[in-house]
């Protein structure tokens, strides 16, 4: 099974449970910015009918080996689902539930599809300033490169600053927006 | 403690510079891509990360036991995660679980 063929079939299994969905993580990151490759096919979900979930991860039987045990994120206050896949190579699903959080609600009502030449179809991913803003609030040192390679190839003028630096008021991330503009290559 | 030398800063200094011209190529070269082709990379770089782990976990274990190499992978890969989550994601008591839309 190829990461592809992972991705594939989650979206097989979301659009077939009626599941509303967005990719990020690498996926998402990959898109926008400096493509790096990734163990991981992560997607948050809206299951706020409580059989969407147990449906989801029923139809991914046959694909991943999900944990019984859901996952709370200490940080963003959601839960998380995670799966791996039953062939080779040992790749990881995570299912993030989509909560009461304003910027991940606002984040998934603004998701747009990208088509994905590799998997033969079209999938919702975030915008740039959302997969920006996102990573700036996880902040681990591989978020911060991630967020950094999104504004270096997106570049700040190709981007609604303004929307990433309201955000980060809020999550009190703007001082590490701006260590990263302030290394940024030149434009163009 | 010992104070840095000067030619270790020297050494430092020229390390940075050379890492930031390879990530400034990182970024030009992906500036020039499509979406997709930087789509499609994760994909390819991937696949290629995957064979390297593969060949490199049955080097180290000295076995010609795919299988075997697997296992190694999973194992590694599962200890990196467990650092990443490490104190980042919980177990969810029930009564904690957040709101659904």
């Amino acid at each position: 099974m190829t990461i592809d063929d992972l991705a594939d079939a989650v979206a097989t299994a979301c659009l077939a449970e009626s599941v509303p969905h967005m990719f990020t993580g690498a996926l998402a990151t990959g898109l926008y910015g400096s493509p790096r490759s990734t163990a991981d096919v992560d997607v948050v979900v809206d299951v706020a009918d409580p059989t969407a979930m147990p449906r989801l991860v029923a139809r991914l039987a046959s694909v991943a080996t999900f944990d019984a045990q859901v996952q709370f994120d200490t940080l963003t206050l959601g839960g998380r689902r995670v799966g791996t896949t039953r062939g080779l190579p040992p790749l990881i699903v995570e299912l993030f539930t989509l909560f009461d959080d304003p910027f991940v609600q606002e984040q998934f009502a603004r998701r747009r599809e990208h088509f994905m030449p590799t998997v033969g179809r079209s999938v919702p991913v975030p915008t740039p300033e959302d997969v920006i803003v996102q990573k700036l609030r996880w902040g681990r040192a591989k978020d911060l490169d991630d967020a950094r390679d999104v504004l270096a190839v997106q570049t700040a003028a190709g981007l609604d600053m303004d929307y990433i630096r309201g955000w980060c008021s809020r999550h009190g991330t703007t001082a590490a927006l701006d260590a990263i503009l302030a290394v940024l290559p030149p434009e163009g | 403690m010992h104070p840095v030398s000067s030619a270790a800063a020297t050494d430092r200094s020229h390390l940075d510079a050379m890492q930031r011209e390879i990530w400034l190529t990182k970024i030009a070269r992906a500036r020039a891509m499509t979406p997709e082709e930087r789509f499609a990379e994760v994909s390819s770089l991937t696949t290629q990360a995957f064979a390297r782990m593969h060949a490199a976990a049955m080097a180290d274990l000295g076995t010609t036991d795919a299988e075997a190499g697997w296992a190694e992978v999973r194992r590694r890969l599962d200890r990196i995660r467990a650092a990443r989550d490490a104190g980042r994601f919980i177990p969810m008591p029930s009564a904690a679980a957040p709101a659904a839309r």
